[in-house]
């Protein structure tokens, strides 16, 4: 009971400060769905998060002022505004297609407009951990037995059928647990691992 | 993304030598380094249908012989001649093959199609020795030289030849939304089409004819694609063009 009175407390307060500060009346966020990548859930739970999208950028259009969301096989089109927060990009324009973004939105006129859009960064990766792409070339030119190396695809099979780094070998990371025994056993060896890059 | 979570299970298991090529694939082809692919490749193509050009980098004696069915044969006049054919779409697959799968000797043609703007060009593991090893089809005597390649259609797309169809015959039963700016419309739009500018969509579903097919187009199609989207969600069905289509002086033309 007193959780209930507190939350119609925090509504109305929130309609009162939105109503007086751009006098445009909107439901309270926390009612609007929120819908994550299956991706992004593995590492964030934004599906718990009120009025959040998480995907990859399909696509963007400045003169409709409007994105394109890819949430696992569904889309979602959000517009923006001036008032749009952006952050870890220059512009909308600027964010590369298939980079994952968080957008939170509110409702307008039956419009879902971005209150944020946050340019996902990635898992940051300590940087002596980093192999650059010259270092790839070179142990790939060498080879496997003469580079010592094992270099590995995290990506699905498919991807991996339809276009890898030559001598790489496959193993998705939702296979890990069952391939690894397999593929990596010698423990002298440097294990690469690589994927689409930072999204 | 997936890369650093698997290098952090390796480091679970004990592993020490762990590195993690974050840049990963795209700054691998950015970098000009050739991409190998594998004959479940191709088979993944064959079983969703998916259109792709199999370009037969041998000699013609060695074509006859027996080559990958689907495939191309590399003109004598070399991979430049057979441009003009290309797909615009840049998207489109594009497999290369040799005798052995030797990477060095398929890296020119390799390059050549990377530079003319083609993002999934790779050169086939193995060559044709691991496809008729793997037992797989092998058609004998001359192959096409001709590319068919048909960029397979987006879920909600239209295809070109439908809705020009539409805007030619204008049938009753078929509407026609431009959903660009109404600056943009009035430099020219299809006769008796309506104008919805993209951003208006959600204010205005009510003037979207529900008892029609619903054909949509901006200038590129990602307006289009994006208005597909909007009024799927709102339970109404339509279709959208992926082709641009240009307005001048009232003229508007729809780009081969």
């Amino acid at each position: 009971m007193a959780r209930k009175g507190f939350a119609l407390f925090v509504l109305s307060v929130s309609l009162l400060l939105v109503t007086a500060s751009s006098g445009v009346i909107r439901a309270a966020d926390d009612a609007l769905p929120s819908k994550s990548d299956a991706s992004c859930l593995k590492c964030h739970e934004y599906n718990k998060m009120p009025a959040t999208l998480a995907g990859k950028l399909s696509d963007v259009s400045v003169k409709a002022n409007a994105i394109q969301l890819q949430i696992d096989k569904e889309m979602e089109v959000v517009h923006f505004n001036d008032a749009t927060v952006l952050k870890n990009a220059p512009s909308v324009k600027e964010i590369p297609k298939q980079e994952s973004i968080k957008v939170t939105y509110f409702k307008k006129d039956g419009k879902s407009i971005a209150k944020e859009i946050e340019v996902k960064k990635g898992i940051a990766v300590p940087k002596e951990q980093l192999a650059t792409v010259e270092e790839v070339a070179e142990l790939v030119a060498k080879g496997p037995e003469k580079g010592k190396y094992v270099l590995i695809d995290s990506r699905p099979t498919n991807l991996y059928d339809e276009g890898h780094i030559p001598t790489a070998v496959s193993m998705p990371f939702f296979a890990f647990d069952k391939m690894a025994g397999e593929l990596l056993k010698d423990r002298d060896a440097l294990q690469i691992y690589y994927c689409a890059g930072f999204s | 993304m997936l890369s650093p979570l698997a290098a952090r299970k390796a480091e679970k298991l004990g592993f020490s030598k762990v590195k993690v090529f974050h840049a990963g694939l795209p700054a691998w082809k950015k970098a000009g380094h050739p991409v190998v692919s594998n004959i479940a490749g191709i088979e993944n193509y064959d079983k969703n249908e998916a259109s792709y050009i199999l370009i037969d980098l041998r000699s013609k004696d060695l074509v006859e012989r027996g080559h990958i069915p689907k495939a191309v044969m590399l003109p004598k006049e070399g991979i430049a001649s057979l441009k003009d054919q290309f797909p615009k779409y840049m998207g489109a697959a594009v497999i290369l093959y040799n005798q052995d799968g030797d990477i060095s000797s398929a890296q020119s043609a390799y390059k050549e199609i990377s530079d003319w703007g083609y993002k999934q060009v790779s050169v086939l593991q193995g060559g044709f020795n691991a496809w008729e090893t793997a037992g797989k089809q092998v058609t004998k005597g001359p192959a096409d030289t001709k590319i068919a390649y048909v960029r397979k259609l987006m879920p909600g797309e239209v295809d070109l030849a439908v809705f020009k169809e539409a805007v030619a015959k204008r049938p009753s039963e078929v509407v026609i939304m431009d959903v660009r700016t109404k600056s943009e419309a009035e430099k020219g739009t299809f006769p008796g089409a309506i104008n919805i500018p993209l951003d208006e969509l959600e204010q205005r579903l009510a003037d979207v004819p529900k008892d029609k097919n619903v054909f949509i187009h901006c200038s590129t199609g990602a307006r289009a694609e994006m208005a597909y989207n909007v009024l799927k969600k709102a339970g109404i069905d339509s279709k959208y063009l992926k082709v641009n289509v240009e307005s001048d002086q009232g003229k508007v033309t729809i780009e081969e």
